[in-house]
Parts: C-alpha cells; structure tokens; sequence
C-alpha cells in the first residue's frame, strides 16, 4: 500500500543531501583494483617541460580515495544543487496497466536542469574546486554531448573557458547539443580532429572513423597537456564523479521513503557508469545496512557491452594510450563502437568502481539491441510524456522486462531506473528509429578481440 | 625530508633531481599520491590552489611547498 505523493510534504532542503556517499566506506576487498591507477612509464605528455602539475585538485582525489561513508557537499555546490533539486520520482502508472503488471515502476527523473541530464551534478562540483585551485580552463571529450552541455554550463557559471572535444557522429547527429554548448561559450571540436596528434593517429587508422570517446579524452588531454592553467575534466568513471552523482540515489532514498516504499530492484544504464552509480550505490548501503535483497542491474547497448562481453583488465582511458591504465571491464581502448544513437554509451570501459562490483558479482549487467532499446523509448514517451534520451531508454527497456517477468511470476516487484535525461535533443534518432530504417548494431565478435588483443602489456 | 612513495633511500635523493626523471617517476597522477601520504605524514592538508601554483619541478621544489605549510601550522595557536 502506497501513501499517494507524500513526498510532497518534504522540503526541497530536507530532500536534497548534504553530503555525497562514499561507497569505497562499503566494499571490503574490492577497493585496491578500483582506486588504483597505474601510469605507463614515459607516455604521459609532460605539459610545461619539467613542470608537474597535478591532473585534479587534490580535494578530488582525496574524494576519490579516501573511505569517509559521507563526504561535505562544498555549500556553495549545494545551492547551485537547490536550483533544479530534488529532482521528480515519478509512478509509471500508466506504463504499467500498458504491460498489465504487479510491478510498481518508480523513475527518478534527472533531466530537468537545463542540460538536459545528470552530468551536470558533477560538472558543478568539478568546475568550483577546478576554480578554487585556480584552473582557468577545462577541457573534455564528449560522447553524445551531454556531459559537454553540463560542463559548458558550469565552467559558465565560474567564469573558466571551456573546450570540447565532441564525437563526430554525435556532432553530426546531435547538433542542438553542440550550440547549447557554444551558447555557454566553449569551443567545440569534432572528433577526431587534425589538430592533436591522437586525433591524426585515428584518422590515419581510419580516415571515415565516426570517432570515439576515448579518442576525443585523448584529443582533450593533449589540448590541455599543452596549454597553462588547462585541465582535463571527465564526466563518468572516475571514483570522485560516481561520488558526486550520489545526489540521485539518496534523494530517491527520502523520497521512497515518504511513499513507504524500497525498490527490489534498481536499473541504470552504463556508458561508463555514473548515472547507475549514482542511483545504485546509496540504495547498495541501504542493502548492506539493512539486509535487503535489492538488486542491480546494468544496461548496455549491444553494440558496446563493455559489461557482458568484456575483459577484467588494466586498459588505458583513451584511444592512444597516454592517460593512466586503470583495471576495469573493457572492450580494449581502441575499440569503436558501432555508431549507435546512444552516443554517450559507447565508451570501450566501466567504471573501476562498476567494475570490481560487477566483478565482485554485487551488480549484474545486460545489453540489449538498439530497436529494442527505442521501442522502449517511444513506448515510454507515449504512456509517461517525457521524450527519453536514448541512453535513459536503456533503463527503461531494462525496467520493461523486469515488469513483465514480475507479471510472470505474478509478484509485486518494487521498479526503480534512473531516467537519466530527457531525449528532446534526440529527435533526429526516434525519426530514424519511426523511419524502419534503424539496424541494430551488435558488436561484431572480430572486432571486439581485435581490440582485446592490443591491451596494454603490462611486462613493458 | 622522507619521501615514503618513492623506493629510493633517503639519502640518494638530491634536492635538485626533477620529479619527473624516470628513476623518481613522479607524474601528475602520482604528485597527488606522493602529496596525500606527505599530508597524513606530517598532518598538514596542503590546499588546491598552492599545489597548483607551486612551481613544482625537482624535489626540493616540492620541499618548499610542504615546508610552508609546516611552518604555517607550527604559528597557528591551538593546531597540533
């Protein structure tokens, strides 16, 4: 039995956290290969001759490692959090008399902030402390231009410039993504390009390349290599970003709550994993601190599924190999993902964090066809009203076929995905998808070992 | 100084060698390392904006940098 909306009678301060969850503090045993970094000797581009730098301010890296449980949401960050937050948790009702379901499908919603997604909650926290040690522009790699969008934003907001390095087929696809980034004045830059050397390596390999995520970090950590006062900013993977997006889970938390409810299971998609983490990981304490059986699932493309049909290795973040490896489920870094719809789920590695739990076996993972995945999207969109991305439609696919296999089992299973973003910016993908003409693009076996065959050598 | 991270005897460690000669190794992934166990070490918190304008090129730069700190604390009344 639910309360209805009781939600409603909580404050947006009372919802909202003061502090981001720190799940190193919960995983025995698995913390070392996640929180490890190993640099390649002699291949990092040293920026300003014999000068070290350091690659984050070291508030992010003793976020990204330590083992405090909660740590201090800086609250100047807070306030900007207050602008859009708590985001909505929402009832599918109606999605669920379509599948005639027991389930209750619950949804947070994380694209009502001018970006359009969850990235802006780490873009936020990463552009203050950028700004506060004195960074005055930051650089990245984008995939379908989302996380481009939220740094843009915040690097706007705390006066810093900004350059992105956008995948082509997203800046072709994805145009509006691309000026909502210019009217937040960053530079945006096709990927690969012929003005970094890992750019020019990708286009010698392959001259029609539709480009990748990890040559675009590659491309954004030359740029910033060789530039003063210019970091590299990254919007999935890294600890302290899983860390920041903790937001998402422990507002669904309060807000479950309110509604008397705790999902029995909990459904995110995963290009690296920030937004399945940053729903999942809160509700994984709740699990441990409660006993509960709670589970989790990942949701991959087919045509990047890092997760089910990857390798446990030690791999390089970018395409050329110069950032540190890290160990983490992975498709080997010079994978390209076929040029699905869901650009921002084509990156070749998870999380170290994702990694070693789904290592661990504390998390599951599936993947699922790109018609599959917009069938689920439209159908969302017809029943609920919001237009999803293409990557929250993972999530919902994944939460469709938990429904229906609670209806099976005639069990009243508790439902919650991550609704990432919303897909407005998408459109161009559901008129391909309305068109008949979309494939589903599964990555090719050969492909997938060919890039498993150039994992680093670790006796070098 | 005792720089615990690196796998050198103290006393082989010249105040002018860059950190990032290949037998030190120091890059900008394990300066943050290399800081953080010097933090806890000394109980200092070394704050982002002088690590990021330090001039941090041989050892006895970095010195410098922890020195200061030290210093600061040991006139801050009521720290330990």
């Amino acid at each position: 039995m639910t309360k209805p909306a009781a939600e409603n009678s909580l404050t947006a301060a009372e919802i909202v956290p003061t502090h981001w969850y720190n799940i190193l503090a919960d995983l025995d045993g698995v913390e070392d290969a996640s929180r490890l970094r190993r640099a390649r000797p002699n291949v990092e581009i040293e920026r300003t001759g014999d000068r070290v730098l350091p690659q984050i301010p070291l508030t992010m890296y003793r976020q990204s490692m330590g083992r405090d449980r909660f740590v201090e949401i800086p609250d100047e960050v807070r306030q900007q959090y207050l602008r859009w937050r708590p985001t909505p948790l929402r009832r599918a009702r109606n999605l669920e008399r379509l599948l005639d379901t027991p389930a209750r499908i619950y949804y947070k919603y994380e694209g009502t902030n001018p970006t359009g997604s969850h990235k802006l909650n780490t873009a936020l926290a990463q552009a203050y402390y950028y700004k506060k040690a004195g960074v005055r522009e930051l650089t990245t790699g984008t995939g379908a231009g989302q996380w481009g969008s939220a740094l843009s934003l915040a690097a706007r907001m705390y006066g810093l410039t900004c350059t992105v390095y956008m995948v082509k087929v997203s800046y072709e696809q994805k145009p509006y993504r691309r000026v909502m980034m210019e009217m937040n004045g960053a530079s945006v830059v096709s990927s690969p390009s012929v003005s970094t050397q890992s750019g020019r390596l990708a286009l010698e390999r392959d001259p029609l390349t539709e480009g990748s995520l990890s040559v675009a970090n590659a491309e954004a950590f030359e740029h910033a290599a060789g530039r003063e006062a210019c970091n590299l900013s990254v919007g999935s993977g890294e600890n302290h970003v899983l860390l920041h997006q903790t937001v998402i889970g422990q507002e669904a938390i309060r807000q479950l709550e309110a509604l008397d409810e705790f999902p029995d299971v909990v459904i995110g998609a995963v290009g690296a994993g920030s937004n399945f983490s940053g729903l999942a990981f809160p509700f994984y304490h709740e699990k441990v601190r409660h006993g509960r059986k709670t589970r989790f699932v990942a949701v991959e493309p087919e045509a990047c599924p890092k997760l089910t049909r990857g390798t446990y290795a030690w791999d390089f973040n970018d395409f050329t190999g110069i950032t540190p490896m890290t160990k983490m489920y992975t498709l080997g870094h010079t994978f390209v993902s076929p040029g699905i719809h869901a650009g921002g789920l084509r990156y070749h590695g998870a999380a170290p964090l994702v990694s070693a739990m789904y290592d661990q076996r504390l998390i599951e993972a599936v993947a699922y066809p790109q018609r599959a995945v917009f069938e689920a999207g439209v159908t969302f969109a017809q029943q609920e009203w919001i237009t999803p991305a293409p990557e929250s439609a993972h999530a919902i696919r994944g939460a469709i076929v938990e429904a229906l296999r609670a209806r099976e089992a005639g069990e009243e299973t508790v439902i919650l995905f991550n609704l990432s973003g919303h897909g407005l910016l998408d459109l161009s993908a559901y008129a391909h998808y309305l068109s008949g003409e979309m494939q589903d693009m599964a990555a090719p076996d050969e492909v997938i070992a060919g890039s498993l065959g150039r994992l680093p050598d670790l006796s070098l | 100084m005792e720089v615990k991270a690196i796998t050198i005897a103290p006393e082989m460690l010249d105040g002018k060698r860059l950190l990032s000669a290949p037998e030190i190794g120091v890059d900008s992934l394990s300066l943050l390392e290399l800081i953080v166990r010097i933090e806890r070490e000394f109980g200092i918190q070394i704050p982002d904006q002088d690590v990021f304008a330090a001039e941090l090129r041989t050892i006895d730069d970095l010195t410098a940098l922890v020195e200061t700190h030290l210093t600061a604390r040991q006139h801050q009344p009521g720290k330990d």
